[in-house]
Parts: C-alpha cells; structure tokens; sequence
C-alpha cells in the first residue's frame, strides 16, 4: 500500500509540473486556465472520490503548503481544498502526515494517526455544521464519525438517516454504513441474533453491494468489511 | 399542475406545440378565453376585446417581476437591471466565440459546435408595443415554440396567471390600448404574392400557409461561419394572428424600426397598400391544420453495463451543467438550477459530480431528498421524469414534472435511456 501512496504522490508531481488544466465551459468558466488552482483542487477532488486519497491529500497540501492550519470559510477554492485534505485523511485512516516536507513519510505512530483523525472530524463537522441540509457534508462527516469507536453510534444514525433517504453522497460512506451494521449485529444479544441478526446481515449485504456498485473499480479497500479501510 | 381537459383547447395555429396548456395558475383560477385559439385570432381581428389587459396589470409590478424572474439573464431590456457576463445566458458563449476568454485555441474549437447556435434571445424592447397584452399572458404561462430557427426558447417558468398580467402590463407601458376594430383593408392573394416576391420566406416560417419555408441554419457552424441573428430570430407568421395587435401589422411591416428600434426585421421600403395585402395575408391566410407531434419512444433499458463516466459525458457535462453546478468551483454560482434564478429557489442540484448526484435535491420541505424517487405519476425516477417532459412540454402537454434542460431542446431518446440504465444497475461508478 505504502509504495501504491508513492507511485500516486510521483505521478501527482509531475502532473504538478507538467500537466495542463482542461478549461471548462460556463458555470466552471475557464478559471482552470486563469487560475490553476482551480483545476488542481479539482484534479484532487477527483483523485479522492475515485480511491485515491493519498494523492490526492499530496496535491492538496502542494496548492495549501499551510492546509493542515486553515479553518472552513476563507474563500471557496480553499474550502474545497480543505475538505478534500480532510476526507483524504479519513480515507488513508489517519496514516499520511499532513504537512509535507518533501518526503511523503508514513507514520505508524498510533497518537499521530489519532490527531490527524481528529483533525479532519474537526474539519467535516465544521462543514455539516455550514451546511446543515447538504448529504455530501453529512456523508463525510458519518464516514469520519465511524472511524473513532466512540462516536459509531452518531455515524451510524447520521448514515441511516441518508441512506432511508437514498442519498448517501459516496461510495465509501456505504462501505461504513456496512461495517457499522455489522458491528452492531455483532452486538446484539443472542436471543436478538436469530430475528434481528438475519436482517442487519441482509442490510450489511445491501450496503457492500452499494458500495462497490459505487466505488471506483481499482479501489479495493473502502468496501471492506474489517474494522477501519486501510 | 394538472390542466383541466375543459380549459384545454388545441389551436389551429400552433406549430410544433400543438396544445398550449394554461399552466399551474390555472388549475385554480377560472377559465378565459383561450388567447392562442383560431376563433379568438379571427375574432380579435374584427371585434373588440373582451378584457382591458393593460388596464389589469401593475406595471409598476411587472417591473418587479421582471427583475425577480431575471428577464435581463436572456433579453436585453435596458429597463432592467444588468447581469453580470457569468449570469447572462449566452455570456460565456459570446466570450468564447469572441475570442475573450483565454484558452487554448484547440479547446475553443471544441465548443464552437456546441454553442455557435445558442447566442441570442429577442430583446424586449418595445416588444409590447407591438405584442398583444392577453397573448403575452398566455405565453408566459405556458410558452411554446415561436421559432423555428432557434434552437432555444422561452423556458417554462412558474409565472402565475396574475404575475403574467402584470409583467404584460409592465411589457406594454406606454402602449396604446387596443382599439376596438382592427382592421386590415389588404388583400389576402395580392399579399400572398407580394411575401413571394419580397423574400419573406428568407427568414420566417409560415407554418400551414402553403408557402416556402426558411432554409434550414447550418447547425453547430464553425466559429463565425453561422451568423444570420434575423433568420434565427424570425418567427413563424403562423402565431401573428394572435400575437401582434393587428392594427400595427402593416405598420410593422412598412417600417419595423418605428415600433421597436433595435429590430432585425429589415425596412424594405414597402409601400403602404402592399403592406396592407402583407399584413392581410399574414393575418387572414387560411392556414391547415398541424401535424400533430408523435410522442417520443421512451426506450428500453440497456443491458450493457453503463457506467456514470459514460452518463456524466453524454449527458450531464452536455446539458446539464450548466444549470446544475458546483458553486464553490471557480467564481461561478452554480447556476440557477443550483443556488436558484429565474424566478425560481435553490433547489440545490449540483450535477457536476458523481458524489453531487447522489445527494439529491432540497424539496419544498427543505430537506433533501434523492433524485432517483419516483417521480410522481409515474414510474421514471424523478431526473428521468424530467427529461422525459421536456418532449412533452414541446408537444403541449405540460405534467407536473418540469421538462428539462429547460428552454432547450429535450435530450434524444438514446441519452435518457442511458441515464435511465445508469440508474437501473445501481448508479455504478
């Protein structure tokens, strides 16, 4: 895994460098061309939804060498930024230290992982708070929410409540949506299990096949059923 | 929305909208004559109307209306409040085709065909000079093709019957009200003769009539190949009857630029008896009866699999975009299909992305729900339904369901299957 981060932050460079921004029409004017950030975050923005978070967290951090000190409501490129450093984070489950300084260094420190966590449930909260009816905040902020085992229960209301709803806004978020059902499928007491356990199974079933009807095909990872994606 | 079959009536004179709905004020208000109908045509042209229409209406706010319903995004009214190039509805198509935006040459080029037909709109100055009032009510309602050489067209906003008086009011300010007899002492065959031999048929369609129609505008020209404004903006002399105060028909026709000064109508230096056999012929000429539209095959579902790169390529990067957009991306504001416009709120509908879709739209009840439910009446999910009443729209028969994309052509039967497949496997990635 760690060498597939590598090879992704090479080729990020060098798109970095060499690539050109595709100016797009109308509502997405021709900003690329007059501003790269533009096309740079949303290159990012793509590489995060498709499976590649540890990229996309490198791109990111090159456009907003600071991006690990900034706060939602600067202006809205850096927002977008912000939020795609984030649900990068909650994708490479904490492992990618934000800061870059030159060398994409993994840490298995467990405290580092936990801050880094931390950080971007700080992030996603802050923009569920912003937008308190967009699924996308909520999805991002459940997926977050079911990383730390404290806060499953949250994640798994906030998750349910946009799946009844049908608009769970990625992929990944039904792969947590799985992992959670499972879990409190595995909770239940055993004369819950033969009723009860049979219809959270068939849901974990339903969301599985969600998430990888939905998921990027080479993402191998986000609809796993193990605690946690990486 | 539902349109009372009694209320409906199909005029003659429609072209390829065959039935013109009353639209959604009218499922609660009573029925009045039908503005578009032959009878009404025939019978405006020789007897007095029944209603004083400018004398119903609010100019002061029409005024208003017309600022909250964005007029200016499309029409050049100097009367309006600017928008900005961003809002204005072929402001990025001017720039591209102009030149002004940078870009590289050969990602400019890739626009051209998509938008060297989409660059104008009809000015509204003076146009209810020359407009009649309980036309315009009607038409804003529930508006329909007017001309066949544009690829747009008015779009279908939610303007209430008492909201299209006042905006017809605020339309004819300062114009003279109708007189009670308007009539025209030409002759229908001299004129017949007389639109023949003057070219009239170079620009305008007169469906029905039995004379030539326009050559077709060569569709997505190369960049500054297509250019004929007159001939895209011509309407079909079929609508004239109802359309135009009868009593300024010869008018227009002898000297255009006296009742609406920015006109692309020529001034051929016709004289006044011709005129007189023009604007009889325009307005008398037995006209036959349309075809009607044949519905539109709604197409089986695909068994290949589809995926949403597929769907976001031919289908909602083409068309939809550009109403249903990220407000965040660029200086943009999404659209109005977004963060709301044209009269319309938020619905929050961002297609610009995979994850944007699947977080669906803000309901009147303000939460959000998914555009994949079903949509009511029906059995397409609600994005399809959409798209699907956009043909029928066009056809005259407006559901509940605004067609989409709106004002514009409905998407072929083959890209609403794909979006309909895509949806049936389960949205895949």
């Amino acid at each position: 895994m760690r060498s597939t981060w590598y090879f992704g932050l090479l080729c990020v460079g060098a798109l970095a460098l060499f690539g050109h921004t595709t100016a797009e029409a109308c509502h997405n004017g021709y900003e690329p061309r007059i501003n790269p950030k533009v096309g740079g975050v949303a290159h990012a923005e793509r590489l995060v939804n498709e499976g590649y978070p540890g990229p996309a967290l490198a791109s990111v951090a090159s456009l907003y060498p600071g991006i690990a000190s900034q706060k939602l409501g600067r202006d809205p490129l850096a927002d977008r930024a912000l939020l795609v450093a984030a649900r990068a984070v909650v994708r490479t489950d904490g492992e990618i230290p934000l800061a870059f300084g030159g060398a994409a260094a993994k840490s298995g420190d467990r405290t580092e992982r936990e801050q880094r966590l931390g950080w971007a449930l700080e992030v996603l909260r802050a923009q569920a708070v912003r937008r308190p009816s967009d699924p996308t905040a909520a999805t991002d902020l459940g997926e977050a929410l079911e990383r730390f085992p404290e806060h499953r229960a949250e994640a798994r209301r906030m998750l349910a409540d946009l799946e009844q709803r049908d608009v769970v806004a990625s992929a990944q978020a039904h792969g947590a949506l799985a992992r959670l059902r499972r879990a409190r499928g595995a909770e239940l007491q055993p004369w819950a299990k033969a009723t009860l356990g049979a219809i959270e199974a068939a849901s974990v079933e339903l969301e599985i096949a969600r998430c990888r009807a939905r998921v990027n095909a080479k993402d191998d990872r986000s609809c796993r059923l193990e605690d946690g994606a990486s | 929305m539902a349109v009372s079959a009694a209320c409906a009536v199909r005029p003659a004179f429609v072209g390829r909208a065959a039935l013109v709905p009353l639209g959604a004020a009218l499922a609660l208000a009573a029925c009045t004559p039908e503005p578009g109908g032959e009878t009404l045509g025939a019978r405006s042209a020789l007897a007095p109307p029944e209603v004083d229409w400018l004398a119903l209406g609010d100019a002061q706010r029409g005024h208003a209306l017309a600022e909250r319903y964005q007029c200016a995004r499309c029409h050049e009214e100097p009367r309006l409040a600017q928008p900005t190039q961003k809002q204005r509805c072929f402001g990025c198509h001017d720039d591209l085709l102009s030149g002004r935006l940078e870009a590289p040459p050969e990602v400019l080029d890739s626009f051209v065909p998509h938008i060297a037909d989409l660059r104008r709109a009809p000015s509204l100055d003076g146009a209810g000079r020359l407009l009649r009032p309980e036309w315009l009510v009607a038409f804003l309602q529930a508006p329909h093709d007017l001309r066949p050489s544009m690829v747009a067209m008015m779009p279908r906003l939610a303007i209430a019957r008492h909201e299209a008086i006042d905006l017809a009011a605020w339309l004819g300010e300062g114009a003279a009200p109708e007189p009670a007899l308007a009539v025209t002492t030409g002759d229908v065959e001299r004129g017949r003769q007389a639109y023949l031999a003057r070219g009239c048929a170079g620009c305008h369609a007169f469906a029905g009539a039995g004379v030539p129609e326009p050559s077709p505008l060569p569709r997505g020209a190369a960049r500054g190949e297509h250019d004929a404004p007159a001939v895209e903006l011509a309407p079909d002399l079929r609508h004239a009857r109802v359309r135009l105060r009868p009593e300024l028909v010869a008018t227009w026709i002898r000297a255009p630029a006296s009742l609406r000064p920015a006109t692309l109508m020529p001034n051929l230096g016709i004289a006044e008896a011709e005129a007189a056999d023009l604007a009889a012929f325009v307005l008398r000429a037995p006209l036959a009866e349309p075809e009607p539209s044949p519905p539109r095959p709604r197409l089986p579902l695909l068994e290949r699999p589809v995926s949403f790169t597929e769907v976001e390529q031919r289908v909602f990067r083409r068309s939809c975009w550009h109403c249903h957009s990220q407000p965040a991306y660029g200086a943009g504001d999404g659209g109005p299909g977004n963060t709301g416009g044209f009269g319309f709120a938020g619905k929050r509908i961002d297609l610009s992305s995979y994850e944007a879709i699947l977080g669906g739209y803000v309901g009147d009840d303000g939460q959000r729900a998914s555009l994949f439910a079903r949509a009511p009446g029906g059995d397409a999910p609600l994005v399809v339904a959409a798209m699907l009443a956009r043909a029928e729209e066009l056809a005259g028969r407006s559901g509940p369901v605004r067609g989409m994309p709106l004002g514009l052509p409905p998407l072929e039967p083959e890209q609403i299957q794909l979006v309909e497949s895509w949806i049936a496997q389960g949205r895949p990635r």
